[in-house]
């Protein structure tokens, strides 16, 4: 059998795992919709205090979740990944870890399964369906009010009853957003390799570590980008300015360091002692 | 089966544990491991699993090198620590999760075994005590069928009816192509099932020889008086529990303790009998 | 089974088996546990009890019957009572004989002991 990687073993590896992490996993699953839910709830926008702000396209107007959806976007895949490995900082579960038949490479693979996809899409996912189901209850409960709302400039008076509350996935133009791609997976290979690199209190020295580093990557991020657009001119005047060049820069960056921390977790995970 | 050539170890530059060490272990045999605290007895067992690494040397287990964590000898190894985790699952869903890594793994066995040890099938791991737990570990670890099998300190925590069954399950589980190492202090639990003595003190082996060996070239008795052919000996109720070297081809049974003592109190004086 | 601190762990084993062909709890000819069984019951190392095996075969009191396994030799108890009584002889004759010396423990004494003794156990 192959020393390295073989599917079958790894598969048996993700099952295992499961079984291990899989109840306090939906637990957090549950927690952060309810956490999702509390954010919605009371950031909603109100009817009867007259008529909401609307976005330009007649849209209700739902900004706040973006912020929502990148803060607690943030916690939770980097709560989840900061925990992966921490069991390893204890000495009698990782002889258990680490005796178990299954390469380092497919250990480690198994880590960012767990980090980087599983728990990023299952927060789209939650976030998607959380939003969805507030955008439906919004556009129902708009049906009870009624808006006089001036529509001519004579003056006229026009009734509407009806919103149309876009879901978050119709707001967002995702030809735009492509270079953010790998920035979640940053996020999780950053917590991953804490929470293999520190015995205790992974997620607080994590985070310290990430301000101070955050500040010399994003040193780098400007220097780069600067230095790409430098000399050239905005011509388009749009509000994103040179997006053709700041676009593919963060993708490639993002990508570059999220593959050097997954290399430096792997080299962390083999020399791993117990 | 095991090779170790010039093992060195520690945890830090100061605290070094192993010097130049060497050892060999075959198959077909029970090896118990001895020394003070502290001795490295732990440490020696983690870099036989490739938990730990050493500075240099080499050390081969079953022709690979046990740093390297393949799989194929994960598989053949059952390592016993003396602390250990176990999750919040019943045994049929650790064995569900975990079983299937060794392809070896005797399910008819382990069952037999958790039978024999009494361990209850209904309860979660993490809710057991001390001495189920081991017991379930000790079960789990046998079934696997692994070649290699290391123990550290087996009988802590077990009760005496479960020592005796642990005896038992030992005695039936050498077979001719599995290596068994214990370590330990409980001796006495353990005396009759020991091949060959290994024991650690000042950063290498101070002793590995066979119990037939070593009775062959020491006799252990009780005296009345001490003489000047007794290499060691402590006072007991009815005079001396004595070593002594075997002049007249006598078969005493190995006193492990004895000779345990006998050796830290001075292992040069040893030295000439044994290699 | 209860070892005693002073003999060889196999040499007790030794006397073990012997004890129950005199016995006839295992008869002539008869299969004896394996090594492995024997290891199991007197929780002891199936090597130490291979050295008994073999110790014993050398004695014929038991043979080894090629992938069958271990048998009561067809006259162990003959060959047992020989083996035992040259172990007797070197082993406990000294000890007693130093123990009679020391304590002037007069012979005939020991005679008429030792007939009482055999009367009141074996009915001899």
């Amino acid at each position: 059998m192959n020393n390295t990687f073989n599917i079958k073993r790894f598969g048996l590896l993700l099952r295992r795992q499961w079984l291990d992490i899989g109840n306090i996993y939906l637990i957090s699953l549950v927690v952060l919709t309810a956490v999702l839910v509390g954010f919605y709830w009371f950031n909603l926008p109100t009817f009867y205090e007259g008529i909401p702000r609307m976005n330009n396209n007649g849209t209700l107007n739902m900004d706040f979740r973006y912020l929502v959806f990148a803060f607690v976007g943030f916690l939770f895949v980097t709560i989840e990944a900061s925990t992966y490995f921490a069991s390893l900082g204890r000495k009698e579960r990782a002889i258990v870890d680490l005796m178990l038949p299954s390469s380092t490479f497919e250990k480690f693979l198994s880590g960012v399964f767990y980090t980087a996809i599983l728990s990023t899409l299952s927060y789209i996912i939650i976030f998607y369906l959380v939003d969805l189901s507030f955008c439906k209850y919004m556009e129902s409960i708009s049906r009870n009010y009624n808006f006089n709302y001036n529509t001519t400039i004579e003056g006229q008076r026009t009734h509407f009853s009806t919103f149309i509350v876009n879901s978050i996935t119709m707001e967002i133009d995702f030809e735009e957003f492509w270079g953010f791609v790998f920035v979640p997976m940053l996020l999780t290979s950053v917590f991953l390799l804490g929470s293999i690199y520190f015995k205790r209190f992974h997620y607080i020295k994590t985070a310290v570590s990430i301000v101070s580093f955050g500040w010399l990557i994003c040193y780098i991020v400007y220097k780069i980008t600067d230095w790409m657009t430098k000399n050239m001119i905005n011509v388009k005047g749009d509000i994103i300015i040179g997006k053709d060049q700041i676009f593919p820069a963060i993708f490639i960056i993002t990508m570059i360091l999220t593959f050097a921390f997954w290399g430096i977790t792997y080299i962390r995970l083999r020399e791993k002692e117990a | 089966m095991i090779q170790i050539n010039n093992l060195n170890f520690g945890y830090s530059k100061r605290k070094i544990l192993f010097k130049n060490l060497n050892l060999q272990l075959s198959a077909g045999q029970i090896y118990g491991l001895l020394g003070k605290n502290g001795a490295g007895k732990s440490s020696l067992l983690k870099n036989l699993a490739g938990l730990v690494y050493a500075e240099s040397g080499k050390l081969s287990v079953l022709g690979l090198d046990p740093k390297k964590r393949h799989p194929s000898l994960l598989e053949q190894i059952c390592f016993i620590p003396e602390e250990f985790y176990l999750p919040s699952v019943k045994i049929s869903g650790f064995v569900k999760a975990n079983a299937p890594f060794y392809k070896n793994f005797n399910y008819k066995y382990f069952d037999e075994l958790i039978k024999e040890f009494g361990v209850p099938t209904q309860d979660r791991l993490i809710n057991m005590s001390y001495g189920q737990k081991k017991k379930f570990v000790i079960a789990f670890g046998l079934a696997t069928q692994a070649k290699l099998v290391i123990m550290d300190e087996p009988t802590n925590g077990l009760d005496i009816p479960s020592k005796a069954q642990f005896r038992k399950v030992m005695a039936s589980a050498l077979t001719d192509d599995r290596c068994i190492i214990i370590s330990t202090h409980q001796v006495r639990d353990l005396d009759n099932l020991i091949d060959t003595v290994i024991m650690l003190d000042e950063n290498d082996i101070a002793l590995n020889a066979s119990v037939e060996e070593i009775t062959q070239k020491l006799t252990f008795k009780r005296v009345k008086d001490l003489d000047n052919s007794i290499l060691y000996a402590e006072q007991s109720l009815s005079g001396y529990s004595a070593v002594m070297p075997n002049y007249h081809q006598e078969e005493s049974r190995l006193d492990i303790e004895l000779l345990f003592n006998a050796i830290l109190s001075d292992k040069n004086k040893f030295k000439p009998y044994f290699n | 089974m209860e070892f005693r601190d002073n003999k060889a762990i196999y040499l007790q084993i030794s006397d073990y088996v012997c004890e129950h062909i005199l016995l006839q709890k295992w008869k002539s000819e008869e299969k004896m546990p394996s090594v492995r069984e024997m290891a199991v019951t007197l929780e002891v190392n199936p090597n130490t009890v291979m050295r008994t095996y073999e110790l014993l075969q050398q004695k014929n009191i038991i043979q080894n019957r090629r992938g069958v396994g271990f048998f009561v030799s067809p006259n162990a108890i003959t060959e047992v009572k020989n083996f035992r009584k040259v172990q007797f002889i070197s082993d406990d004759l000294p000890v007693l004989f130093r123990n009679m010396y020391l304590l002037q423990v007069d012979f005939n004494d020991l005679k008429s002991r030792y007939d009482a003794f055999i009367k009141e156990n074996f009915n001899a």
